[in-house]
């Protein structure tokens, strides 16, 4: 019995792997030969309009932030794993310029390394102050806030801070960085 | 194909498991970029990593930028990106640009291998093996099990069988690979002749215990794949245990139910064969399998001889069949009218992940009813990502055109209000102009007086203004003093003594300018500093104002031009666009309308055969019961009086709830009058 499903079976992937390919319908073949047309003018489109998007980006970084009044506000997070960060404000010179409040997608982003653009905007040359305002949950259900400012210089370079929160949610700090 | 389909399921199923790790930043921006990517918002990923990267090859060193610690895994997470985004073109002329560098072996090697991954997944698997023919020495140890999978996978394709063994064999055990490989394993084992091996292969993993739900589906497969080979060569009998094993939740379990009853329908354990397909009857009827246990189920009772229940669930199964297929004919006006392509037009900003989650919400719309069964297939699923990329690609560049007229505002009110007020300031910085050259050439005429006064000790040369004043009156009175003594020719006291004390004056004069001169050098140092001070403060003042201009005269100068530009070649890249994104809509509708036309070719087919079976079954009821009638009613004339309401004893109720029948139906539904999945479980 062992000799006769040894063979069957043998036919049969052999069979499947064979004549699968060719038993494709000339319907079918049609049909992957067009969305590949499709698909190979689609990722020239996205190629083109990646490139238009940061001259464009570049353009409006110039009209709208020169360098000599550009500030970029980042936020980072380098907290344990279960840290549930809810919102973040952003105040420079004690006005608020941006509050972000951050879904799923955004949190997990951030614990695994990504650092978010939270405010681009323009100010004068000389000494400023940024300040950071969070607030969350503890993995115990409990919420939390934490607020820290931090002094900065503008000179005739964009200036780029970020303000990183470290810890866990029960004890959460914040550090900047200039860079 | 199917074959490969497989293998390219496991690819990018690793891929996905790949991005969990996290990254330690040393680039604010390459964070930035990573912010986008771990969020699967590819294309704002791509374009930071993008633009990141152009940077970075701009500036005149390099190596001095803090972004060279990442511009490996930036090139690679680029062309990660890229490949979920679906650019494999950009992807590959990356790898092969970085491949034509000298950069490490480890380096190399890595990009080797994601070259590889990308003409794997397309389907060129010369290219992938010319690529991993590349990879050479040391290689990075987070990658040396990937290598080994897809050089075992790209031997497949390539029919090297034993190669394909050897190289699956050690990876077996990778944490990363664990089931994917066995699986691959198996089946090069039986595809090289091995058959006994491989089914123990395939065997044990269907025996895999996992909370994972890609390996528990994984072990779905393999007893699928097993048990309906096995039922097809004539073994239901070995087959039934690995249809047991599928779970029942899992996306196998249909197909699983459906042969589990085939196979005790082979060994004639009609009974048995009712339970698993009782079970698949009342589920979800665009499921294919549901539509094949309609008419086995009804099959199966005429085989147990119960041919009134046969009846009964025949006609069910006509009623059900002719309700899936008004819903198929609802859904084909729905796709035709376009409202498939309206449903995906809907948020295209929205992750492609997440909008398939929520679509699922809807599915019970016409147009929806059947896009998660059709999603299944990858090249469907290519095509819906297509349609919306395209949606999102346009609806970016008509936001672009928005800030491009806000842009073009902004630069009006400024030529508005600096246009006036320039020609004055250019007047003002003129005179300022001038006067700062002034002042810097007279600084560099008074340090030159200063040090050549330091190198000569000239007291005289820090004199003050009453000093040379006196020195001046000095100078005189000795001209005097000589022109008289010239005209005199005696001797004349009152002279001697005017010389004398003009003398002396001198001596005072020159003592105190002399003895003063590290003093008066200290303070005219002093001087200078604070001249050069007071300069240097002119300067950024100078400097400040010429910025001023610039920065004026570049916040409305010279962009027309180019944003005029910028508009046409926006606006024919939408045309574009749009083109390419009707004949992809046309692409959907056609795939999705031949799919849907084919269901209902079948159900037609299913209905005349349901028909078809329900008259023999109530043909063979009736009978059977007259037949039954006719032995009663014998048995009546023979010991009973006779009875008068013969027809109450045909009571069509009454043949519908009978069970006790035995007559047999042969050709009402076989398995070959259903579609046969053995190709959807390759």
């Amino acid at each position: 019995m062992m000799r006769a499903l040894k063979l069957a079976l043998v036919s049969l992937f052999i069979c499947v792997t064979t004549f699968s390919a060719i038993a494709q319908t000339a319907g079918n073949f049609a049909d992957e030969t067009e969305l590949r047309g499709i698909d190979d003018q689609v990722q020239g489109l996205k190629s083109e309009v990646i490139q238009i998007n940061n001259e464009l980006a570049l353009l409006e970084e110039k009209l709208i932030y020169p360098s000599t009044t550009q500030v970029s506000v980042f936020v980072s997070l380098e907290g344990e794993e279960k840290f549930r960060l809810d919102a973040a404000t952003i105040l420079i010179n004690d006005k608020i310029v941006s509050e972000h409040i951050y879904n799923f997608r955004e949190l997990q982003a951030l614990l695994k390394g990504g650092v978010q653009r939270i405010y681009t905007g323009n100010v004068g040359s000389g000494d400023h102050q940024v300040s950071l305002q969070i607030a969350g949950q503890s993995p115990g259900g409990e919420s939390f806030e934490q607020q820290a400012s931090f002094e900065f210089t503008k000179g005739v370079d964009p200036k780029f801070i970020e303000l990183r929160v470290t810890g866990d949610s029960a004890n959460p700090q914040i550090d900047l960085r200039n860079w | 194909m199917k074959l490969l389909t497989l293998l390219l399921t496991i690819t990018v199923l690793q891929t996905a498991q790949a991005r969990i790790e996290r990254t330690t930043v040393r680039d604010l921006f390459f964070g930035e970029a990573l912010y986008y990517a771990y969020q699967e918002r590819y294309f704002d990923a791509i374009r930071r990593y993008d633009a990141e990267l152009e940077q970075h090859y701009r500036i005149d060193e390099p190596e001095r930028d803090p972004f060279i610690v990442h511009r490996g895994s930036a090139e690679f997470g680029v062309g990660d990106m890229e490949l979920s985004y679906r650019m494999h073109q950009k992807a590959g002329r990356a790898l092969n640009r970085l491949l034509s560098e000298d950069i490490p072996p480890t380096l190399r090697n890595d990009a080797a291998y994601r070259l590889a991954r990308i003409y794997f997944e397309k389907g060129d698997y010369i290219g992938a093996q010319q690529a991993l023919d590349r990879i050479k020495g040391e290689i990075p140890e987070a990658i040396a099990d990937n290598i080994v999978m897809l050089r075992g996978q790209v031997a497949l394709t390539q029919r090297n069988y034993e190669s394909a063994i050897s190289w699956f064999q050690p990876v077996r055990s990778s944490p990363e690979f664990r089931g994917y490989a066995t699986y691959n394993y198996a089946l090069a084992l039986m595809l090289s002749g091995k058959v006994d091996a491989g089914v123990w292969q395939l065997d044990r993993l269907g025996d895999l215990s996992s909370r994972r739900p890609d390996l528990q589906a994984l072990r779905d497969k393999a007893n699928l794949v097993l048990g309906k080979q096995l039922l097809d060569q004539g073994y239901p009998d070995i087959a039934r245990p690995y249809f047991e094993r599928i779970d029942l939740g899992g996306r196998y379990s249909s197909r699983g139910l459906l042969n589990a009853g085939w196979s005790d329908l082979a060994v004639e354990d009609f009974e048995r064969a009712l339970v698993p397909w009782t079970e698949l009857r009342n589920r979800d009827l665009r499921d294919i399998a549901v539509h094949e246990s309609l008419l086995a189920l009804p099959y199966t009772y005429g085989r147990l001889g119960i041919h009134g229940r046969a009846a009964l669930l025949y006609g069910q199964a006509i009623e059900d069949i002719n309700t899936e297929v008004s819903n198929l004919d609802r859904s084909v006006n729905s796709v035709l009218d376009g409202d498939l392509l309206n449903v995906l037009d809907q948020d295209p900003q929205e992750v492609n992940a997440s909008f398939f989650e929520r679509l699922r919400d809807t599915e019970e719309a016409p147009e929806t009813r059947y896009l998660s069964t059709m999603m299944a297939r990858h090249s469907f699923q290519q095509a819906v990502q297509n349609y919306r990329d395209l949606g999102f690609l346009y609806d970016n560049l008509g936001e672009w055109l928005n800030s491009i007229t806000a842009f073009q505002n902004i630069i009006q009110v400024r030529r508005n209000y600096y246009e006036p007020m320039l020609p004055a300031i250019e007047e003002a910085f003129e005179i300022q102009d001038s006067l700062m050259k002034h002042a810097v050439t007279r600084r560099d005429d008074v340090l030159q007086q200063l040090e050549v006064a330091q190198q000569q000790r000239d007291s005289d040369a820090f004199a003050t203004p009453e000093e040379i004043q006196i020195d001046q009156r000095l100078a005189a009175l000795r001209r005097r003093i000589k022109q008289k003594a010239k005209a005199s020719s005696v001797a004349d006291d009152g002279l001697d003594r005017v010389i004398y004390r003009t003398h002396r004056l001198q001596g005072v004069l020159d003592w105190q300018q002399h003895t003063d001169y590290d003093v008066r050098l200290d303070h005219a140092h002093r001087e200078l500093a604070q001249l050069n001070r007071s300069i240097n403060q002119l300067e950024n003042q100078h400097a400040r104002v010429v910025r001023f201009k610039r920065e004026a005269y570049q916040s409305f100068e010279g962009y027309d031009n180019q944003l005029r530009r910028t508009i046409t070649k926006i606006n024919a890249l939408r045309t574009r666009i749009l083109s390419v994104k009707a004949q992809q809509g046309r692409y959907l509708e056609k795939v999705t309308v031949n799919e849907l036309d084919l269901r209902r070719e079948n159900l037609a087919n299913y209905i005349s055969k349901a028909r078809f079976a329900m008259a023999e079954s109530y043909d063979r009821a009736t009978k059977k019961q007259s037949e039954e009638a006719a032995e009663r009613i014998l048995e009546q004339i023979e010991g009973q009086p006779p009875v008068t309401d013969v027809e109450a004893l045909f009571d069509p109720a009454s043949i519908v709830e009978t069970e006790d029948m035995d007559a047999v139906s042969t050709d009402a539904v076989s398995t070959d009058a259903v579609s046969d999945e053995a190709g959807e479980t390759e």
